[in-house]
Protein backbone atom coordinates (compact mmCIF):
# COMPACT_ATOMS: atom_id res chain seq x y z
CA UNK A 1 0.00 0.00 0.00
CA UNK A 2 1.04 3.65 -0.58
CA UNK A 3 0.86 6.43 1.77
CA UNK A 4 -0.20 8.64 -0.57
CA UNK A 5 -3.43 10.31 -0.16
CA UNK A 6 -5.71 8.26 -1.61
CA UNK A 7 -9.33 9.32 -3.08
CA UNK A 8 -12.28 7.21 -3.55
CA UNK A 9 -15.43 8.85 -5.90
CA UNK A 10 -16.49 11.80 -5.56
CA UNK A 11 -19.11 11.05 -2.66
CA UNK A 12 -17.32 11.60 0.71
CA UNK A 13 -15.02 13.66 -0.61
CA UNK A 14 -16.49 16.99 -1.37
CA UNK A 15 -15.67 19.10 1.74
CA UNK A 16 -12.52 21.60 1.40
CA UNK A 17 -12.33 21.01 -2.48
CA UNK A 18 -12.29 23.75 -4.82
CA UNK A 19 -15.42 24.34 -7.34
CA UNK A 20 -13.51 24.10 -10.26
CA UNK A 21 -12.18 20.73 -8.78
CA UNK A 22 -15.62 19.45 -7.37
CA UNK A 23 -16.92 19.94 -11.00
CA UNK A 24 -14.65 17.59 -12.61
CA UNK A 25 -14.91 15.09 -10.29
CA UNK A 26 -18.77 15.28 -10.68
CA UNK A 27 -18.05 14.57 -14.80
CA UNK A 28 -15.51 12.34 -13.99
CA UNK A 29 -18.43 9.89 -12.29
CA UNK A 30 -21.07 10.92 -14.44
CA UNK A 31 -19.48 9.16 -17.59
CA UNK A 32 -20.82 5.88 -18.29
CA UNK A 33 -17.28 4.65 -19.10
CA UNK A 34 -14.92 3.19 -16.96
CA UNK A 35 -12.07 5.49 -15.86
CA UNK A 36 -9.40 4.73 -14.01
CA UNK A 37 -6.49 7.14 -12.81
CA UNK A 38 -3.67 5.39 -12.20
CA UNK A 39 0.13 6.47 -10.69
CA UNK A 40 3.36 5.78 -12.25
CA UNK A 41 3.47 2.82 -10.60
CA UNK A 42 0.08 1.68 -11.94
CA UNK A 43 -1.57 2.22 -8.22
CA UNK A 44 -5.48 3.26 -8.51
CA UNK A 45 -5.70 6.61 -7.14
CA UNK A 46 -9.35 7.29 -8.13
CA UNK A 47 -12.08 5.81 -10.35
CA UNK A 48 -15.46 6.28 -11.44
CA UNK A 49 -18.67 4.39 -10.55
CA UNK A 50 -18.81 3.42 -14.24
CA UNK A 51 -16.08 1.11 -13.27
CA UNK A 52 -17.22 -1.00 -9.42
CA UNK A 53 -20.38 -1.19 -11.69
CA UNK A 54 -18.92 -3.22 -15.07
CA UNK A 55 -16.13 -4.98 -13.14
CA UNK A 56 -18.32 -5.91 -10.05
CA UNK A 57 -15.80 -4.66 -7.94
CA UNK A 58 -15.68 -2.35 -4.74
CA UNK A 59 -14.38 1.12 -3.96
CA UNK A 60 -12.10 -0.56 -0.35
CA UNK A 61 -10.47 -3.65 -3.38
CA UNK A 62 -9.69 -1.27 -5.28
CA UNK A 63 -8.32 2.11 -4.42
CA UNK A 64 -4.13 1.75 -3.63
CA UNK A 65 -4.14 -1.73 -5.53
CA UNK A 66 -1.84 -1.85 -7.83
CA UNK A 67 -3.67 -2.71 -11.55
CA UNK A 68 -2.77 -5.95 -12.10
CA UNK A 69 -3.36 -6.96 -8.55
CA UNK A 70 -6.81 -6.13 -8.22
CA UNK A 71 -9.86 -8.67 -7.73
CA UNK A 72 -7.88 -12.19 -8.18
CA UNK A 73 -5.86 -10.61 -10.21
CA UNK A 74 -8.06 -10.27 -13.46
CA UNK A 75 -6.36 -7.50 -14.84
CA UNK A 76 -3.13 -9.26 -14.77
CA UNK A 77 -3.26 -9.57 -19.31
CA UNK A 78 0.27 -9.56 -20.64
CA UNK A 79 -0.70 -7.41 -23.65
CA UNK A 80 -1.94 -4.76 -20.90
CA UNK A 81 1.32 -4.96 -19.06
CA UNK A 82 3.28 -4.45 -22.28
CA UNK A 83 0.68 -2.16 -23.54
CA UNK A 84 0.90 0.18 -20.12
CA UNK A 85 4.52 -0.48 -19.33
CA UNK A 86 6.51 0.47 -22.72
CA UNK A 87 4.36 1.73 -25.18
CA UNK A 88 2.67 4.37 -22.77
CA UNK A 89 5.87 5.22 -21.40
CA UNK A 90 7.44 5.56 -25.18
CA UNK A 91 4.35 7.22 -27.21
CA UNK A 92 2.63 9.08 -23.81
CA UNK A 93 -0.54 8.35 -25.50
CA UNK A 94 -2.62 4.99 -26.71
CA UNK A 95 -5.80 5.41 -28.75
CA UNK A 96 -8.59 2.72 -29.34
CA UNK A 97 -6.34 0.18 -28.19
CA UNK A 98 -8.39 -3.64 -28.04
CA UNK A 99 -7.92 -5.84 -25.10
CA UNK A 100 -9.75 -9.04 -25.59
CA UNK A 101 -9.82 -11.07 -22.16
CA UNK A 102 -11.56 -13.37 -19.94
CA UNK A 103 -12.52 -11.70 -16.48
CA UNK A 104 -13.53 -13.67 -14.15
CA UNK A 105 -16.26 -12.16 -12.74
CA UNK A 106 -17.63 -10.90 -16.38
CA UNK A 107 -16.39 -13.45 -18.53
CA UNK A 108 -14.95 -12.95 -21.69
CA UNK A 109 -14.73 -8.77 -22.88
CA UNK A 110 -13.35 -6.68 -25.52
CA UNK A 111 -11.93 -3.64 -23.51
CA UNK A 112 -11.39 -0.50 -25.74
CA UNK A 113 -8.68 1.11 -23.71
CA UNK A 114 -7.34 5.29 -23.99
CA UNK A 115 -4.95 6.22 -22.15
CA UNK A 116 -2.74 9.10 -21.55
CA UNK A 117 0.49 9.64 -19.28
CA UNK A 118 0.21 13.08 -17.71
CA UNK A 119 2.60 14.80 -16.23
CA UNK A 120 1.86 18.39 -14.68
CA UNK A 121 5.23 19.97 -13.82
CA UNK A 122 8.69 18.64 -13.87
CA UNK A 123 8.12 18.13 -10.39
CA UNK A 124 5.08 16.54 -10.06
CA UNK A 125 4.57 12.57 -10.02
CA UNK A 126 3.40 11.20 -13.90
CA UNK A 127 -0.27 10.01 -13.67
CA UNK A 128 -1.92 7.76 -15.84
CA UNK A 129 -5.14 8.01 -17.27
CA UNK A 130 -7.07 5.32 -18.76
CA UNK A 131 -10.65 4.88 -19.85
CA UNK A 132 -12.01 1.55 -20.76
CA UNK A 133 -14.90 1.20 -22.94
CA UNK A 134 -16.56 -2.35 -23.51
CA UNK A 135 -17.36 -3.06 -26.68
CA UNK A 136 -17.62 -6.77 -26.51
CA UNK A 137 -20.89 -6.34 -28.42
CA UNK A 138 -19.82 -3.91 -31.21
CA UNK A 139 -16.54 -6.02 -32.05
CA UNK A 140 -18.53 -9.55 -31.98
CA UNK A 141 -21.32 -7.91 -34.39
CA UNK A 142 -18.68 -6.57 -36.48
CA UNK A 143 -17.15 -10.06 -36.47
CA UNK A 144 -20.42 -11.33 -37.54
CA UNK A 145 -21.21 -9.12 -40.47
CA UNK A 146 -17.57 -9.01 -41.68
CA UNK A 147 -18.05 -13.32 -41.87
CA UNK A 148 -21.27 -12.79 -43.23
CA UNK A 149 -20.14 -10.56 -46.21
CA UNK A 150 -17.73 -12.72 -46.62
CA UNK A 151 -19.84 -15.91 -46.92
CA UNK A 152 -21.64 -13.83 -49.25
CA UNK A 153 -18.85 -12.36 -51.56
CA UNK A 154 -17.99 -16.00 -51.32
CA UNK A 155 -21.40 -17.78 -52.54
CA UNK A 156 -22.13 -15.14 -55.24
CA UNK A 157 -18.55 -15.54 -56.94
CA UNK A 158 -19.25 -19.19 -56.56
CA UNK A 159 -22.90 -18.98 -58.13
CA UNK A 160 -21.33 -16.81 -60.83
CA UNK A 161 -18.62 -19.44 -62.11
CA UNK A 162 -21.36 -22.14 -61.34
CA UNK A 163 -23.31 -20.36 -63.88
CA UNK A 164 -20.48 -19.31 -66.19
CA UNK A 165 -19.40 -23.07 -66.62
CA UNK A 166 -22.70 -24.93 -66.34
CA UNK A 167 -23.92 -22.72 -69.23
CA UNK A 168 -20.36 -22.90 -71.15
CA UNK A 169 -19.94 -26.67 -71.03
CA UNK A 170 -24.13 -27.22 -71.90
CA UNK A 171 -23.57 -25.72 -75.52
CA UNK A 172 -20.92 -28.22 -76.22
CA UNK A 173 -23.50 -31.13 -76.44
CA UNK A 174 -26.26 -29.08 -77.52
CA UNK A 175 -23.88 -28.31 -80.14
CA UNK A 176 -23.73 -31.44 -81.00
CA UNK A 177 -27.60 -31.93 -81.24
CA UNK A 178 -28.10 -29.47 -83.63
CA UNK A 179 -25.27 -30.20 -85.45
CA UNK A 180 -25.66 -33.70 -85.98
CA UNK A 181 -29.60 -33.34 -85.94
CA UNK A 182 -28.78 -31.03 -88.63
CA UNK A 183 -26.97 -33.92 -90.63
CA UNK A 184 -29.64 -36.33 -90.18
CA UNK A 185 -32.18 -34.53 -91.58
CA UNK A 186 -29.79 -33.89 -94.59
CA UNK A 187 -28.86 -37.05 -95.21
CA UNK A 188 -31.76 -39.23 -94.34
CA UNK A 189 -34.03 -36.50 -96.05
CA UNK A 190 -35.79 -38.95 -98.82
CA UNK A 191 -36.58 -41.49 -95.97
CA UNK A 192 -38.06 -38.77 -93.81
CA UNK A 193 -41.75 -37.80 -94.30
CA UNK A 194 -44.50 -36.88 -92.68
CA UNK A 195 -44.44 -37.54 -88.76
CA UNK A 196 -40.74 -38.81 -88.59
CA UNK A 197 -39.70 -35.04 -89.75
CA UNK A 198 -41.77 -33.63 -88.10
CA UNK A 199 -40.57 -35.29 -84.90
CA UNK A 200 -36.82 -34.20 -85.78
CA UNK A 201 -37.70 -30.46 -86.63
CA UNK A 202 -39.50 -30.26 -83.05
CA UNK A 203 -36.44 -31.80 -81.48
CA UNK A 204 -34.00 -29.27 -83.02
CA UNK A 205 -36.66 -26.37 -82.11
CA UNK A 206 -36.29 -27.51 -78.91
CA UNK A 207 -32.78 -27.79 -79.01
CA UNK A 208 -32.58 -24.22 -80.50
CA UNK A 209 -34.47 -22.85 -77.89
CA UNK A 210 -32.12 -24.04 -75.20
CA UNK A 211 -29.36 -22.94 -77.18
CA UNK A 212 -30.80 -19.54 -76.70
CA UNK A 213 -31.77 -20.17 -73.20
CA UNK A 214 -27.78 -21.23 -72.04
CA UNK A 215 -26.20 -17.94 -73.98
CA UNK A 216 -28.76 -16.11 -72.27
CA UNK A 217 -28.07 -17.36 -69.02
CA UNK A 218 -24.10 -17.22 -69.54
CA UNK A 219 -24.34 -13.19 -70.80
CA UNK A 220 -26.25 -12.91 -67.41
CA UNK A 221 -23.80 -15.20 -65.53
CA UNK A 222 -20.84 -12.41 -67.09
CA UNK A 223 -22.36 -9.14 -65.96
CA UNK A 224 -21.05 -9.22 -62.35
CA UNK A 225 -17.98 -10.25 -64.12
CA UNK A 226 -17.05 -7.75 -66.70
CA UNK A 227 -13.70 -6.84 -66.55
CA UNK A 228 -14.59 -3.66 -68.64
CA UNK A 229 -13.57 -0.39 -66.90
CA UNK A 230 -16.48 2.28 -66.48
CA UNK A 231 -15.34 5.46 -68.59
CA UNK A 232 -17.43 8.03 -69.27
CA UNK A 233 -19.96 7.38 -72.00
CA UNK A 234 -22.70 8.98 -73.84
CA UNK A 235 -25.19 7.11 -73.59
CA UNK A 236 -26.92 9.16 -76.69
CA UNK A 237 -24.40 7.44 -78.71
CA UNK A 238 -25.00 4.20 -77.56
CA UNK A 239 -28.53 4.99 -78.18
CA UNK A 240 -28.69 6.01 -81.77
CA UNK A 241 -26.46 3.15 -82.79
CA UNK A 242 -28.41 0.29 -81.31
CA UNK A 243 -31.16 2.19 -83.54
CA UNK A 244 -29.02 1.45 -86.10
CA UNK A 245 -28.41 -2.14 -85.36
CA UNK A 246 -32.08 -2.42 -84.90
CA UNK A 247 -33.13 -0.75 -87.94
CA UNK A 248 -34.44 -3.56 -89.77
CA UNK A 249 -36.53 -4.84 -86.82
CA UNK A 250 -37.92 -0.98 -87.21
CA UNK A 251 -38.64 -1.09 -90.41
CA UNK A 252 -40.45 -4.83 -90.50
CA UNK A 253 -42.41 -3.69 -87.60
CA UNK A 254 -43.12 -0.37 -89.17
CA UNK A 255 -42.13 1.11 -85.98
CA UNK A 256 -40.65 4.54 -85.51
CA UNK A 257 -38.04 5.28 -82.23
CA UNK A 258 -37.10 8.90 -80.90
CA UNK A 259 -34.20 9.16 -79.26
CA UNK A 260 -33.70 12.70 -76.95
CA UNK A 261 -31.62 13.99 -74.87
CA UNK A 262 -29.64 11.54 -73.14
CA UNK A 263 -27.00 12.45 -70.27
CA UNK A 264 -23.46 11.36 -70.85
CA UNK A 265 -22.27 9.30 -67.65
CA UNK A 266 -19.88 6.59 -66.23
CA UNK A 267 -20.67 3.14 -67.12
CA UNK A 268 -19.52 0.02 -68.81
CA UNK A 269 -20.21 1.11 -72.65
CA UNK A 270 -21.18 -2.67 -73.85
CA UNK A 271 -23.20 -3.40 -71.19
CA UNK A 272 -24.73 0.02 -71.67
CA UNK A 273 -25.15 -0.78 -74.86
CA UNK A 274 -26.64 -4.48 -74.02
CA UNK A 275 -29.35 -2.53 -72.11
CA UNK A 276 -30.43 -0.42 -74.73
CA UNK A 277 -30.83 -3.23 -77.10
CA UNK A 278 -32.57 -5.13 -74.83
CA UNK A 279 -34.99 -2.68 -73.76
CA UNK A 280 -35.86 -1.09 -77.34
CA UNK A 281 -35.62 -5.05 -78.71
CA UNK A 282 -38.44 -5.43 -75.58
CA UNK A 283 -40.63 -2.54 -76.53
CA UNK A 284 -40.52 -3.40 -80.59
CA UNK A 285 -41.26 -6.49 -79.73
CA UNK A 286 -44.46 -6.59 -77.23
CA UNK A 287 -46.44 -3.23 -79.79
CA UNK A 288 -49.78 -3.43 -80.67
CA UNK A 289 -50.51 -5.16 -83.43
CA UNK A 290 -53.57 -2.54 -84.65
CA UNK A 291 -51.17 0.29 -84.40
CA UNK A 292 -47.66 1.16 -85.70
CA UNK A 293 -44.94 1.44 -82.66
CA UNK A 294 -44.02 4.54 -81.53
CA UNK A 295 -40.49 4.37 -78.92
CA UNK A 296 -39.36 7.24 -77.23
CA UNK A 297 -36.00 6.88 -75.50
CA UNK A 298 -35.69 10.36 -72.97
CA UNK A 299 -34.39 11.61 -69.97
CA UNK A 300 -37.22 12.10 -67.43
CA UNK A 301 -35.23 13.75 -63.93
CA UNK A 302 -31.70 14.84 -63.23
CA UNK A 303 -31.10 14.47 -59.31
CA UNK A 304 -28.57 14.09 -56.65
CA UNK A 305 -26.24 12.97 -59.10
CA UNK A 306 -28.20 10.37 -60.76
CA UNK A 307 -30.35 10.63 -64.31
CA UNK A 308 -33.28 8.67 -64.86
CA UNK A 309 -34.01 7.59 -68.69
CA UNK A 310 -36.97 6.49 -69.73
CA UNK A 311 -37.87 3.91 -72.54
CA UNK A 312 -41.89 4.97 -73.62
CA UNK A 313 -43.83 2.77 -75.90
CA UNK A 314 -47.04 1.99 -77.05
CA UNK A 315 -47.34 -1.52 -76.86
CA UNK A 316 -49.40 -4.04 -75.57
CA UNK A 317 -48.24 -3.18 -71.75
CA UNK A 318 -48.78 -5.65 -68.94
CA UNK A 319 -50.93 -5.82 -65.49
CA UNK A 320 -49.66 -3.67 -62.83
CA UNK A 321 -49.06 -6.48 -60.81
CA UNK A 322 -46.50 -8.10 -62.61
CA UNK A 323 -44.28 -4.99 -62.32
CA UNK A 324 -41.73 -7.15 -60.59
CA UNK A 325 -42.04 -10.47 -62.50
CA UNK A 326 -40.74 -9.26 -65.60
CA UNK A 327 -37.67 -8.29 -64.12
CA UNK A 328 -37.20 -12.23 -62.84
CA UNK A 329 -34.95 -14.80 -64.68
CA UNK A 330 -37.23 -17.15 -67.31
CA UNK A 331 -39.93 -15.15 -66.93
CA UNK A 332 -42.83 -14.61 -69.42
CA UNK A 333 -45.66 -13.34 -69.47
CA UNK A 334 -47.02 -14.28 -72.72
CA UNK A 335 -46.72 -17.79 -74.24
CA UNK A 336 -44.13 -18.82 -76.51
CA UNK A 337 -46.24 -19.34 -79.89
CA UNK A 338 -47.35 -14.98 -79.55
CA UNK A 339 -43.74 -13.99 -78.70
CA UNK A 340 -40.74 -15.62 -78.77
CA UNK A 341 -37.82 -15.72 -76.02
CA UNK A 342 -35.85 -16.97 -73.25
CA UNK A 343 -37.22 -14.55 -70.29
CA UNK A 344 -33.95 -13.33 -69.97
CA UNK A 345 -34.12 -9.99 -71.23
CA UNK A 346 -35.18 -7.98 -69.02
CA UNK A 347 -33.45 -10.07 -65.84
CA UNK A 348 -30.30 -8.74 -67.76
CA UNK A 349 -30.99 -5.03 -67.94
CA UNK A 350 -32.24 -5.11 -63.91
CA UNK A 351 -28.52 -7.02 -63.26
CA UNK A 352 -26.81 -4.16 -65.49
CA UNK A 353 -28.56 -1.79 -64.15
CA UNK A 354 -28.02 -3.40 -60.57
CA UNK A 355 -24.27 -3.27 -61.15
CA UNK A 356 -24.15 0.62 -62.02
CA UNK A 357 -25.38 1.00 -58.46
CA UNK A 358 -28.83 2.05 -60.05
CA UNK A 359 -32.43 0.88 -60.34
CA UNK A 360 -35.05 0.13 -62.69
CA UNK A 361 -38.72 0.20 -62.96
CA UNK A 362 -41.26 -0.55 -65.26
CA UNK A 363 -44.87 0.95 -64.85
CA UNK A 364 -47.70 0.05 -67.49
CA UNK A 365 -51.53 -1.19 -67.51
CA UNK A 366 -52.79 -3.61 -70.35
CA UNK A 367 -53.59 -2.10 -73.47
CA UNK A 368 -51.88 0.85 -72.62
CA UNK A 369 -47.92 1.01 -73.33
CA UNK A 370 -45.03 0.58 -70.76
CA UNK A 371 -42.64 2.93 -69.64
CA UNK A 372 -39.19 1.56 -68.41
CA UNK A 373 -37.62 4.30 -65.92
CA UNK A 374 -33.67 3.26 -65.22
CA UNK A 375 -32.20 5.72 -62.63
CA UNK A 376 -28.47 5.41 -63.13
CA UNK A 377 -25.62 7.79 -61.20
CA UNK A 378 -23.51 9.98 -62.88
CA UNK A 379 -20.05 9.24 -61.45
CA UNK A 380 -18.92 5.55 -60.10
CA UNK A 381 -16.55 6.78 -57.86
CA UNK A 382 -15.70 4.11 -55.58
CA UNK A 383 -17.35 1.28 -57.69
CA UNK A 384 -14.91 0.09 -60.17
CA UNK A 385 -14.72 -3.39 -61.08
CA UNK A 386 -18.06 -3.51 -58.39
CA UNK A 387 -19.75 -6.60 -58.43
CA UNK B 1 -7.66 -29.44 -105.01
CA UNK B 2 -6.18 -26.71 -103.23
CA UNK B 3 -2.59 -26.34 -103.85
CA UNK B 4 -0.22 -25.18 -101.77
CA UNK B 5 2.86 -23.32 -104.24
CA UNK B 6 4.01 -23.05 -107.75
CA UNK B 7 4.63 -26.52 -107.65
CA UNK B 8 1.14 -27.55 -107.76
CA UNK B 9 1.75 -29.49 -103.99
CA UNK B 10 -1.30 -30.33 -102.09
CA UNK B 11 -1.00 -29.13 -98.49
CA UNK B 12 -1.92 -31.27 -95.78
CA UNK B 13 -4.36 -30.12 -92.98
CA UNK B 14 -3.85 -30.86 -89.62
CA UNK B 15 -6.44 -30.96 -87.24
CA UNK B 16 -6.19 -30.71 -83.22
CA UNK B 17 -9.01 -31.45 -81.04
CA UNK B 18 -9.58 -34.15 -78.23
CA UNK B 19 -13.43 -34.47 -78.81
CA UNK B 20 -14.13 -37.53 -81.34
CA UNK B 21 -17.36 -35.82 -82.15
CA UNK B 22 -15.62 -32.64 -83.35
CA UNK B 23 -13.54 -34.02 -85.43
CA UNK B 24 -15.84 -36.04 -87.02
CA UNK B 25 -18.08 -32.73 -87.82
CA UNK B 26 -15.01 -31.07 -89.05
CA UNK B 27 -13.84 -33.07 -91.35
CA UNK B 28 -17.70 -33.61 -92.66
CA UNK B 29 -18.04 -30.16 -92.95
CA UNK B 30 -14.32 -29.49 -95.10
CA UNK B 31 -16.12 -32.76 -97.50
CA UNK B 32 -19.22 -30.85 -97.73
CA UNK B 33 -17.13 -27.53 -98.42
CA UNK B 34 -15.30 -29.31 -101.39
CA UNK B 35 -11.96 -29.17 -99.61
CA UNK B 36 -10.55 -32.79 -100.37
CA UNK B 37 -6.55 -31.98 -99.07
CA UNK B 38 -5.29 -34.57 -96.93
CA UNK B 39 -6.49 -34.32 -93.55
CA UNK B 40 -4.31 -35.47 -90.31
CA UNK B 41 -5.80 -35.76 -86.77
CA UNK B 42 -4.26 -35.17 -83.69
CA UNK B 43 -5.94 -35.67 -80.05
CA UNK B 44 -3.99 -32.95 -78.30
CA UNK B 45 -1.62 -30.61 -77.69
CA UNK B 46 0.91 -33.10 -76.64
CA UNK B 47 0.62 -35.51 -79.69
CA UNK B 48 0.31 -32.28 -81.82
CA UNK B 49 3.84 -31.35 -80.67
CA UNK B 50 5.34 -35.07 -81.42
CA UNK B 51 3.24 -35.20 -84.59
CA UNK B 52 5.36 -31.63 -85.80
CA UNK B 53 8.77 -32.74 -84.44
CA UNK B 54 8.07 -36.53 -85.43
CA UNK B 55 8.95 -37.92 -82.36
CA UNK B 56 6.99 -40.80 -80.33
CA UNK B 57 4.53 -42.73 -82.43
CA UNK B 58 5.67 -40.36 -85.51
CA UNK B 59 9.09 -40.84 -85.57
CA UNK B 60 10.76 -42.93 -88.38
CA UNK B 61 9.22 -42.05 -91.47
CA UNK B 62 8.18 -39.02 -92.41
CA UNK B 63 5.53 -40.40 -94.39
CA UNK B 64 3.87 -40.87 -91.06
CA UNK B 65 3.66 -37.14 -90.39
CA UNK B 66 4.28 -34.87 -93.26
CA UNK B 67 4.71 -31.62 -92.37
CA UNK B 68 1.11 -29.66 -92.67
CA UNK B 69 0.65 -26.55 -94.61
CA UNK B 70 -2.44 -25.27 -91.96
CA UNK B 71 -3.03 -26.41 -88.52
CA UNK B 72 -6.63 -26.07 -87.08
CA UNK B 73 -6.16 -25.93 -83.48
CA UNK B 74 -8.77 -26.70 -80.63
CA UNK B 75 -7.96 -24.11 -77.11
CA UNK B 76 -9.07 -26.73 -74.24
CA UNK B 77 -7.99 -29.77 -74.64
CA UNK B 78 -6.34 -32.06 -71.96
CA UNK B 79 -2.65 -32.70 -71.15
CA UNK B 80 -1.40 -29.94 -73.16
CA UNK B 81 -4.21 -27.28 -74.21
CA UNK B 82 -3.79 -25.52 -77.37
CA UNK B 83 -2.76 -22.28 -75.70
CA UNK B 84 0.18 -23.45 -74.76
CA UNK B 85 0.61 -25.57 -78.01
CA UNK B 86 0.51 -22.13 -79.53
CA UNK B 87 2.78 -20.86 -77.91
CA UNK B 88 5.57 -23.50 -78.01
CA UNK B 89 5.18 -23.64 -82.02
CA UNK B 90 4.90 -20.04 -82.56
CA UNK B 91 7.72 -19.98 -80.03
CA UNK B 92 9.92 -22.41 -82.61
CA UNK B 93 11.50 -20.74 -85.25
CA UNK B 94 11.28 -23.75 -87.41
CA UNK B 95 7.94 -24.29 -86.63
CA UNK B 96 6.58 -20.67 -86.77
CA UNK B 97 5.68 -20.39 -89.93
CA UNK B 98 3.09 -22.62 -90.06
CA UNK B 99 -0.46 -20.90 -90.69
CA UNK B 100 -2.60 -21.33 -86.90
CA UNK B 101 -6.51 -21.06 -87.14
CA UNK B 102 -7.77 -21.61 -83.48
CA UNK B 103 -11.44 -23.04 -84.21
CA UNK B 104 -12.80 -23.09 -80.75
CA UNK B 105 -16.32 -23.27 -78.38
CA UNK B 106 -14.88 -20.17 -76.78
CA UNK B 107 -16.00 -17.33 -77.95
CA UNK B 108 -13.92 -15.36 -74.87
CA UNK B 109 -12.10 -12.54 -74.99
CA UNK B 110 -9.50 -13.67 -73.09
CA UNK B 111 -8.92 -16.48 -75.25
CA UNK B 112 -8.81 -14.09 -78.57
CA UNK B 113 -6.92 -11.52 -77.04
CA UNK B 114 -4.34 -14.30 -75.90
CA UNK B 115 -4.56 -16.36 -78.61
CA UNK B 116 -3.48 -13.21 -81.16
CA UNK B 117 -0.79 -12.11 -78.90
CA UNK B 118 0.84 -15.46 -79.15
CA UNK B 119 1.09 -15.03 -82.51
CA UNK B 120 -1.85 -17.21 -84.14
CA UNK B 121 -3.17 -16.51 -87.50
CA UNK B 122 -7.12 -16.47 -87.56
CA UNK B 123 -9.28 -17.14 -84.48
CA UNK B 124 -12.68 -18.97 -85.55
CA UNK B 125 -16.05 -19.53 -82.63
CA UNK B 126 -16.95 -22.94 -83.82
CA UNK B 127 -20.08 -21.63 -85.64
CA UNK B 128 -23.61 -23.62 -83.53
CA UNK B 129 -24.92 -25.61 -86.60
CA UNK B 130 -23.34 -27.69 -89.29
CA UNK B 131 -24.38 -25.36 -92.21
CA UNK B 132 -22.39 -22.88 -90.20
CA UNK B 133 -19.30 -24.92 -89.87
CA UNK B 134 -19.71 -26.01 -93.44
CA UNK B 135 -19.87 -22.03 -94.64
CA UNK B 136 -16.92 -21.38 -92.33
CA UNK B 137 -14.82 -23.96 -94.08
CA UNK B 138 -15.46 -22.73 -97.26
CA UNK B 139 -14.51 -19.23 -96.78
CA UNK B 140 -11.33 -21.12 -94.85
CA UNK B 141 -10.64 -23.36 -97.70
CA UNK B 142 -11.16 -20.12 -99.99
CA UNK B 143 -8.56 -17.74 -98.38
CA UNK B 144 -5.97 -20.37 -96.57
CA UNK B 145 -6.05 -22.44 -99.80
CA UNK B 146 -6.81 -20.21 -102.72
CA UNK B 147 -6.53 -16.49 -102.03
CA UNK B 148 -3.02 -16.62 -99.39
CA UNK B 149 0.02 -17.18 -100.61
CA UNK B 150 1.35 -19.90 -98.33
CA UNK B 151 5.24 -20.11 -97.08
CA UNK B 152 6.88 -23.13 -99.29
CA UNK B 153 7.70 -26.19 -97.26
CA UNK B 154 11.00 -26.17 -96.13
CA UNK B 155 13.32 -28.67 -96.41
CA UNK B 156 13.09 -31.08 -93.97
CA UNK B 157 16.13 -30.79 -91.05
Amino acid sequence: MSDEKVSGTSSGAAAGIPPAERLLLDIFDTVREPLLVLDAEFRVTRTNRAFFQTFRVTPEGTIGKVLFDLGDRQWDIPPLRALLRDRLVAERELYDVDVDHVFPAIGRKIMLLNARLVTHGPDEPRVILLAIEDVTERRLTERRLAAQRFELERSNTALNEFAFVASHDLQEPLRKILSFGERLGTSASPLLEGNPRHYLERMLDAAARMRTLISDLLAYSQIATSETPFVTTDLAVIAHAVVADLETTIADAGARVDVGELPVIEADAPQMRQLFQNLLANALKFRRHDAPAVVHVATSSQLNGTRTITVTDNGIGFKQEHREKIFRMFERLNSRAQYEGSGMGLAICRKIVERHGGTIAATSSAGQGTTFSVMLPVTQAGREYAP
Amino acid sequence: MMMQDKHKIPITILICDDDEDDRMLTQQALEDAHISNELRFVDDGEQLLDYLYQRGEYAGETGAAPRPGLILLDLNMPKLDGREALQRIKGDATLVDIPIVILTTSGLDADVIRSYRLGVNSFITKPVTFSGLVEAMNVLGKYWLEIVELPPTPTLV
